[in-house]
């Protein structure tokens, strides 16, 4: 239990690094000082009703790493300007850090609601989709903690989980392997339409947390295990090793039914290193078989395309997931553009590249933002000075109305006696009522 | 005041600094409209012959920005009842004065000029005992929403200047205002009294600065006028002086927790004005300190407590008022805010009489005053 601890801890910390830096490899925002923090929330206090300072002064909070206070103010500068992108996108980002995921994303789906451009809505879609790997993290927690009070959910025949297999060699280069074979798995099983696959995230997020690979051999109770917390009512639970002769590989295969433990199906195949890719294939086919699935011609001949021909750029795609997992982006991408390089065809790998450069791009916009943000722009005082000025100098009805809008009520003393340049005013207080002229100047 | 003192004082320009809420020079296009209402009500012991005033005002402002122009237009209705201690009651109704203004703002953030023209739809010419009521609610100490009803009309030319000292952002501003003669109130029997407010010019100057967490912002105003002149009511005609007005303010904004606290010096001083070189005896002095804060309840929705003392001193006596109020701010919809408060004061009023043996007796008066407001603010 306590190693099934440590993993959780160490996922959601890299998972909150992620979030707290905003991009993992990418631009990391400038700290901020006290005195810029402090200047930001002078400006405020000073100017309680201005969404545009607010917001700052919240963006400096979460980047100090007070996400409560900055989610309390971001809330506030929200409720000024609804259609405040940057305050929608930070307080999505402080919820985040908080751990209340269902919040951040409304508030990601609000900023995305508003009329924001092409690499805003960017930066939304790729907050949505790291929020969506902390929500794996989150559900997988909980679905542990929910398997003491017996309430898991109800097991679905069709779904599938596909556990993430394991590396049983003792050569680390080949160890990533693993990773890029449950891809596999999952992605040919997916193509048969009579399964529902689990996303291969959300039951590597469920082994991380139950620490699953650590164990160094499938455990057919954890299979069980697994499967019940997911609500899949067969888990695929497998594991690949160099043979000691030459360079063949072995990968073995048990489908396990939840209900009751049994193994289903299993397959076990060696070959070459070169033909992993036929090797995972024919397993593939022989679970089916064995499963009394039959796959239409149509998922035959998609399940019989190889994703690349290339066993190095597969390797390297396999190393681009392990980075994705752990939340590093910026290798995550250099192994993906590795494998598509040795690859164009290598499909998966272009796809996951691209998707990387999409998020690491748009977080690190919003990296660039919020240090934008939280410089304290005296031009920004300036302009609001003169705004106030004017309106001090040559008060109107409107003016003070608007003036009061902008701010707290002041017991209108003070505005009251401003207004009362505007005025002469003869009557003596102990007198009221029984002055004979009083003329207000205007 | 010596006439080129006067003159010298009418031609200053005013101007104010201190950290606002308007930007000066925005380069979007908005417009809201601000309305609601208020209401105060004072309640005075005897021996003051007024039992009670009380004012309900409805508001209506429109502001609209198009990029470096803004234009703003507003004015009130409202009405005011006084009761005395014997029971008489008299309450005037009417428009205000509607004002409307036009800005520029010019350079970088450099400086505003505005216009600003008193148009002459508030309620004039009214009888001397419907004057008799506005006069209990004109003054600066009492603070009624709506203190004058019709000033005439006139224009106000005005220029803003800030710019970056160090660590201080100073600026300058003033105005001229030229008025036209208006009629204020007519007799029935003495006739009309027309009435001419001088020039008016003030100057202002301000400055604000960081402070640690705080906001420090401090303002100092100085207006001059010149001599008023007015005619009628059968053979009355002659000229008055206001007196100069000086005020002073320092603000210190700060966060507190995860709201803010608004703390406020203010002082108000009036030199006695005259006619034909006899002082009236109308010197004012107040001075005030107030505390608001500023905490979000839920989002889109603050709290806002309030108090505030404040202390008039008169030649013919003084007051004190002490009081504190409470606020709710939020968030209707996307486009719709508002705001209501509340709020309570007590204090009294010294008149200072000589008796039948020629020695000063103070008379005091207690007073009670209630306040009211709800505000909804639509904004495109």
């Amino acid at each position: 239990m306590a190693v099934n601890r440590c993993a959780a801890a160490t996922s959601l910390l890299i998972l909150c690094g992620l979030a707290a830096t905003g991009c993992a490899g990418g631009v990391q925002p400038t700290a901020v000082t006290p005195e810029r923090l402090g200047a930001l929330d002078a400006e405020r206090a000073a100017h309680p009703q201005d969404p545009d300072l607010i917001t700052r002064a919240g963006v400096a909070h979460l980047q100090a790493g007070n996400p409560q206070l900055a989610r309390d103010i971001l809330a506030m500068a929200l409720a000024l300007d609804p259609d405040r992108f940057n305050a929608a996108v930070h307080l999505g980002m402080a919820h985040e850090q908080l751990g209340d995921f269902r919040s951040a994303r409304t508030a990601f789906q609000q900023a995305g609601a508003m009329r924001i451009n092409r690499a805003q809505r960017g930066e939304v879609e790729a907050r949505l989709t790291m929020l969506g790997r902390r929500e794996l993290a989150l559900e997988a927690r909980e679905a542990v903690a929910r398997e003491l009070t017996r309430a898991n959910p109800p097991l679905t025949d069709r779904a599938i989980a596909v556990l993430p297999f394991q590396y049983l060699g003792g050569d680390e280069d080949l160890r990533p392997l693993a990773r890029g074979l449950t891809h596999l798995v999952v992605t040919d099983l997916a193509k048969v339409a009579r399964l529902t696959l689990l996303e291969r995230e959300r039951v590597q997020a469920l082994a991380d947390e139950l620490a699953l690979v650590a164990n160094g051999h499938a455990d057919p109770e954890l299979a069980v295990r697994s499967g019940r917390l997911l609500g899949a009512g067969r888990v695929v639970q497998g594991s690949v090793r160099e043979m000691t002769s030459g360079d063949a590989i072995q990968i073995a295969a048990n489908v396990i039914t939840t209900a009751d433990g049994s193994i289903g199906a299993n397959g076990l195949g060696e070959d070459r290193l070169q033909r992993l890719f036929e090797l995972e294939k024919t397993i593939v086919l022989d679970l089916l078989d064995q499963l009394g699935i039959v796959p239409t011609p149509a998922e035959r001949r998609a399940i019989d395309e190889r994703p690349t021909a290339d066993l190095q750029a597969f390797l390297s795609f396999s190393r681009g997931l392990e980075a994705e997992d752990r939340g590093d982006l910026g290798a995550a991408g250099r192994w993906f553009e590795t494998a598509a390089r040795r690859d164009d065809g290598f499909g998966d790998a272009r796809g996951r590249l691209a998707d990387t450069q999409r998020l690491a791009a748009a977080i690190r916009i919003g990296a660039d933002r919020m240090a934008m943000a939280t410089r304290v722009d005296s031009r920004v005082a300036q302009s609001q000075s003169l705004g106030r000025a004017v309106a001090l100098v040559s008060p109107t009805t409107a003016s003070v109305l608007e003036q009061r809008a902008g701010e707290q009520p002041r017991g209108r003393s003070r505005a009251q006696v401003q207004e009362g340049l505007n005025r002469d005013d003869p009557t003596l207080i102990g007198l009221i009522g029984t002055i004979i002229l009083v003329v207000p100047r205007p | 005041m010596s006439l080129p003192g006067r003159r010298l004082a009418v031609a200053l320009l005013c101007a104010g600094l201190v950290a606002g809420t308007a930007e000066a020079q925005s380069t979007s296009r908005s417009a809201a409209v601000i309305s609601g209402i208020e209401s105060r009500t004072y309640r005075f012991a005897s021996p003051l012959p007024v039992r009670r005033i009380t004012q309900v005002a409805i508001p209506v402002g429109a502001v609209a920005s198009f990029g470096r122009l803004s234009l703003d237009l507003g004015g009130y209705w409202a009405a005011t009842s006084l009761t005395r201690q014997n029971g008489d009651f008299r309450r005037v109704t009417g428009m205000t004065d509607t004002q409307a203004r036009v800005a520029w703002a010019f350079g970088r953030d450099l400086g505003v000029a505005s216009l600003v023209f008193n148009l002459p739809t508030g309620l004039d010419r009214m009888s001397p005992a419907d004057f008799d009521v506005l006069g209990t609610v004109s003054s600066p100490f009492l603070g009624f929403p709506v203190n004058a009803y019709a000033n005439g009309g006139s224009l106000t030319a005005a220029v803003a200047m800030v710019t970056a000292a160090g660590p201080w952002s100073v600026g300058a501003a003033g105005s001229l205002r030229a008025n036209r003669t208006f009629t204020p109130v007519v007799d029935p029997v003495a006739g009309p009294l027309n009435y001419r407010a001088g020039f008016e010019g003030r100057l202002r100057l301000g400055a604000d600065r960081l402070v640690g967490q705080a906001r420090l912002a401090v303002g100092l105003t100085l207006s001059g006028f010149g001599d008023d002149s007015y005619a009628g009511l059968g053979v009355m005609r002659g000229a008055y002086q206001p007196g100069l007005r000086w005020i002073f303010e320092a603000v210190v904004a700060a966060p507190l927790a995860n709201g803010t606290l608004t703390s406020t010096l203010w002082g108000y001083q009036r030199n006695a004005g005259d006619t034909a070189g006899v002082s009236l005896g109308n010197r004012e002095n107040l001075v005030g300190i107030t505390a608001t804060a500023s905490w979000p309840l839920v989002p889109g929705v603050s709290l806002e407590p309030g108090a505030e003392i404040k202390y008039s001193g008169l030649e013919g006596g003084r007051g004190l008022l002490a009081g504190g109020g409470i606020g709710v701010r939020g968030r209707l919809s996307s486009r719709l805010s508002g705001w209501s408060g509340l709020r309570y004061d007590g204090g009294y009023l010294d008149a200072k009489s000589l008796d039948d043996f020629g020695r000063t007796v103070v008379n005091r008066t207690s007073l009670q005053s209630w306040y009211l407001s709800v505000f909804l603010r639509s904004s495109w």
